[in-house]
């Protein structure tokens, strides 16, 4: 039965495959796409195919968070910073024929701020448009002529451009959507170097080169997303040719992908960080001596080395060295048990403490693998004399009991919207961000970094800002309120053949210059 | 007969109505918030209650049945929380592919394992008997994922003679109607998609079908030896037929019933369980997609595919109720 089953099928399939190939390039991720509504989606699964087919007013620079024009050529800022007149590309088109106007970004926004937008009700919200605050940011969209789009501001926000480069502001064509409504996420019409071609769901996404794109044309004829689970087969099949890239490696294959002259593997730090705050609601640590005694007992290169396999760097800032701002000045608390124990000693605990140390029941992308990390910490405190019960609580759970700061420490960690530092340092401590349920999740309340923070969020001057996160960077340290432990490095792999290819700080995958060489 | 099926399709109505009150208050009770689960570390309080609004998770356990039964009379089982898309549609294009591969593993578990457990029950105690019941032990026992590793490697990698993932090469493209590949393809008269479609096929199909194939074995071997014991095949023997009458005639008729049972249990486990190979081979099928549903809380989508999946297995049963009554008229228990 098998063995004549066996000659049908490899007959059969031997027949088609001498046809002629279009140049095709097949990516490899662990699971789908979970929408192409820009407007809808959170993951970056979703994002890595919207990347391609939608473009926004203005765009990052390919290899770092700079803001370049895009869909808007230029853009004027009125002197109270309030008014942004954009001034659009004239001749661009959707991939549905229908023309990019000034309308067309009303729409695309308007369908997220406007609540009495005809397509502003969908279940779940517009969540990336509240995450990132721009109903507190905005005050008016308005399109006085076919080139010429207003954004007129609450107050002044200079985060608020980066924001826009997001996918979340993506022009979407009106048409579109008036005529799928609800199916829209999967019918998605953009301006973007590719359009949609098909989506088989948990099997492929196609997308083929917009012959009409208004700049330089893709290089490939298609680019199709494969979803395959198990990082095992996703290896395989890049080892044998059936994908082309990767991204998000095992650590395990990246000794293998470096040894083969027929891969090439691209890495660099993530917008990420992984960290442990500590509760300064609670005792002892409201103590700083206790919270740098803590910070001075973990050693982040030991997680570093045994945990992520060297792809991770130890963290000293809560911010990532791509950010810009960074502040590379600040030497961190090295890994001194010693003086981790007189720190303690000081503060009144000579014998250490008991207390609970939190982590997440699954894996995140900063923190692949929370339940050993929290074992190595657990090992590291152990050291300086500090019994900490290790306690976890699914995900959910998890979740909302940190925000409530049920926790005396926590494991948790964030990945960064936007390139901007005030995506992390405003969002995660500031002390606006403290009340319950919080993402401060170190009840962290520092009048002195609020006032920098206020201060960097409304200069429009990049050098002053970028000094003032400086700033904000050096009272974070000194007053510990967590232990910054790794940035996680993003990677791909794809074939020696494939060029153009680059790695960007937001995750973003774009494959507009991506091309197969001989 | 007809009396028969009828009553068995009766009683199937509270049982589905039990399932589904059972999944319904089940998803209600574990733990975990869906909002919360959904939103992960950008969750605060004003999306949070946004969510839960919008889901109607703030709504009382009553109301919040009454809503989901109702939709369930009209046939709408709402839309999945993580993927926007109707539940109904999500199922329709899935079930296919977990559907087609497991008539593909069937029929391979179904040829192999009876003519193997005949064979083994004709040569009882000779070395061709010994031989396929340790096959068939050594398959009974093995772990499905290592299985197909093992595949994988053997018939992928060494001898690259099939595709490791997915339904259909990258270069293929052809209009999906039923989501049956194989069907589809057929219809369009697409011979190159077909031979690709069941080359696809073939791994995880082996991978599937080598459990119920030994399953199958063993239990043809066992009754057939059972049956060849009688008395009336002994008369047979008398009346000096063939040993192929004897067997194929008069006793493997008898010796397949509870085989047939151990076949319809295997098809329904297989129409919900395949889950592993799906992940491994990354199929597209149903069972892939409830475990991603069940990982994100999404509520409605596992309430609809356990009650697809709970139904499937009901019907294969009954399938099977159905097979005995005409195999054994002893069994019509309508005439009792």
């Amino acid at each position: 039965m098998i063995i004549p089953f066996l000659l049908i099928v490899l007959t059969l399939a031997a027949c088609g495959s001498e046809k002629q190939q279009l140049t095709t390039l097949v990516f490899g991720r662990g699971s789908d796409s979970v929408g192409l509504d820009p407007g809808l989606e959170t993951d970056g699964e979703s994002f890595k195919v919207c990347d391609n087919i939608y473009e926004t007013l203005v765009a990052y620079h390919s290899e770092s968070t700079a803001i370049l024009p895009q869909l808007a050529h230029s853009w004027d800022v009125s002197a109270d910073q309030l008014t942004w007149t954009f001034h659009l590309r004239r001749g661009v088109h959707f991939h549905d024929g229908t023309v990019f106007n000034a309308e067309a970004m009303l729409f695309s926004l308007g369908r997220q701020f406007y609540k009495d937008h005809p397509h502003h009700k969908v279940e779940g919200g517009y969540r990336y448009w509240k995450d990132m605050g721009m109903d507190d940011i905005l005050a008016e969209l308005a399109a006085p002529d076919d080139s010429t789009f207003v954004i007129r501001l609450k107050k002044p926000n200079a985060p608020f451009l980066s924001n826009l480069a997001m996918n979340f502001c993506a022009a979407v064509s009106p048409t579109a959507i008036k005529k799928y409504g609800r199916d829209y996420f999967k019918n998605p019409v953009g301006t973007g170097p590719f359009r949609f071609i098909e989506w088989r769901k948990d099997e492929r996404i196609v997308l083929a080169r917009n012959d009409n794109y208004w700049g330089p044309k893709a290089k490939l004829d298609r680019l199709i997303f494969k979803p395959i689970q198990e990082a095992a087969i996703r290896f395989l099949e890049l080892s044998q040719g059936t994908v082309q890239g990767l991204d998000n490696l095992n650590p395990e294959y990246i000794d293998e992908i470096r040894d083969n002259p027929e891969l090439q593997l691209l890495t660099q730090p993530g917008m990420n960080v992984g960290y442990l705050a500590m509760n300064m609601d609670k005792a002892p640590f409201d103590d700083l001596r206790v919270r740098r005694a803590i910070n001075h007992a973990v050693n982040k290169q030991a997680l570093v080395d045994n945990f992520y396999q060297g792809l991770a760097l130890a963290a000293k800032n809560p911010i990532p060295p791509t950010l810009w701002g960074y502040n590379d000045k600040i030497t961190g608390y090295a890994y001194d048990p010693n003086k981790a124990r007189a720190l303690l000693a000081e503060a009144g605990f000579p014998d250490g403490f008991e207390t609970e140390l939190w982590a997440m029941p699954v894996p995140r992308p900063y923190m692949p693998q929370p339940d050993k990390i929290a074992q190595a910490v657990q090992a590291d405190l152990a050291k300086i004399g500090v019994r900490a019960r290790i306690v976890q609580w699914e995900w959910g759970t998890y979740l909302d009991k940190v925000s409530n700061g049920e926790h005396p420490m926590a494991l948790l960690g964030w990945t960064g919207d936007n390139g901007d530092p005030d995506n992390f340092l405003y969002v995660l401590l500031d002390k606006t961000a403290a009340v319950k349920p919080a993402q401060n999740i170190a009840f962290y309340k520092s009048e002195e970094l609020h006032k920098v923070l206020v201060a960097a969020r409304i200069s429009a001057d990049r050098d002053q800002r970028s000094k003032l996160y400086q700033q904000a960077q050096e009272i974070i340290f000194h007053d510990a309120p967590w232990v910054p432990l790794v940035h996680a490095t993003q990677t791909a792999a794809f074939h020696r053949g494939v060029s153009g290819f680059k790695l960007h700080p937001t995750g973003s995958k774009w494959f507009h210059s991506t091309a197969f060489t001989p | 007969m007809y009396r028969f099926v009828l009553n068995r399709f009766i009683s199937l109505v509270p049982t589905l109505l039990g399932i589904s009150f059972l999944v319904f208050l089940m998803l209600y009770l574990v733990p975990g918030d869906p909002a919360q689960v959904m939103l992960g570390e950008r969750a605060n309080a004003e999306s949070l209650a946004e969510l839960r609004a919008t889901m109607g998770l703030d709504q009382p356990f009553h109301v919040q049945f009454y809503r989901f039964f109702t939709g369930l009379l009209s046939g709408d089982l709402g839309r999945s929380i993580r993927t926007h898309e109707k539940i109904t549609t999500e199922i329709l294009q899935r079930f296919p592919a977990t559907f087609e591969l497991t008539m593909a593993s069937m029929l391979m578990a179904m040829t192999v394992g009876i003519s193997a457990g005949i064979w083994a029950a004709v040569r009882r105690g000779k070395i061709a008997d010994l031989l396929s019941m340790v096959l068939a032990t050594a398959g009974i026992s093995m772990p499905v994922f290592w299985l197909a590793l093992m595949l994988i490697l053997l018939l992928g990698v060494f001898l690259p003679l099939f595709p490791v993932s997915g339904r259909l090469s990258t270069h293929i493209y052809f209009e999906p109607i039923t989501y049956f590949y194989t069907l589809d393809a057929l219809l369009q008269s697409d011979f190159e998609a077909f031979g690709d479609i069941l080359w696809h096929l073939f791994l995880p199909a082996l991978t599937l079908g080598t459990i119920p194939m030994a399953v199958i074995a063993r239990m043809t071997r066992a009754s057939l030896l059972e049956v060849l014991g009688e008395d009336y095949i002994r008369t047979a023997w008398a009346k000096g037929l063939s040993q192929r009458m004897v067997v194929l005639r008069h006793a493997v008729k008898n010796a397949f019933i509870p085989t047939l049972t151990v076949i319809a249990l295997e098809f329904g486990y297989l129409l919900g369980g395949a889950i592993i190979t799906e992940t491994i081979f990354a199929w597209p099928g149903v069972g892939r997609w409830l475990f991603l549903a069940v990982q994100a809380r999404d509520f409605r989508a596992v309430q609809g595919g356990v009650l697809l999946l709970a139904t499937v297995f009901v019907l294969a049963n009954l399938l099977a109720d159905v097979l005995y009554a005409w195999l054994d008229p002893r069994i019509r228990y309508d005439k009792k």
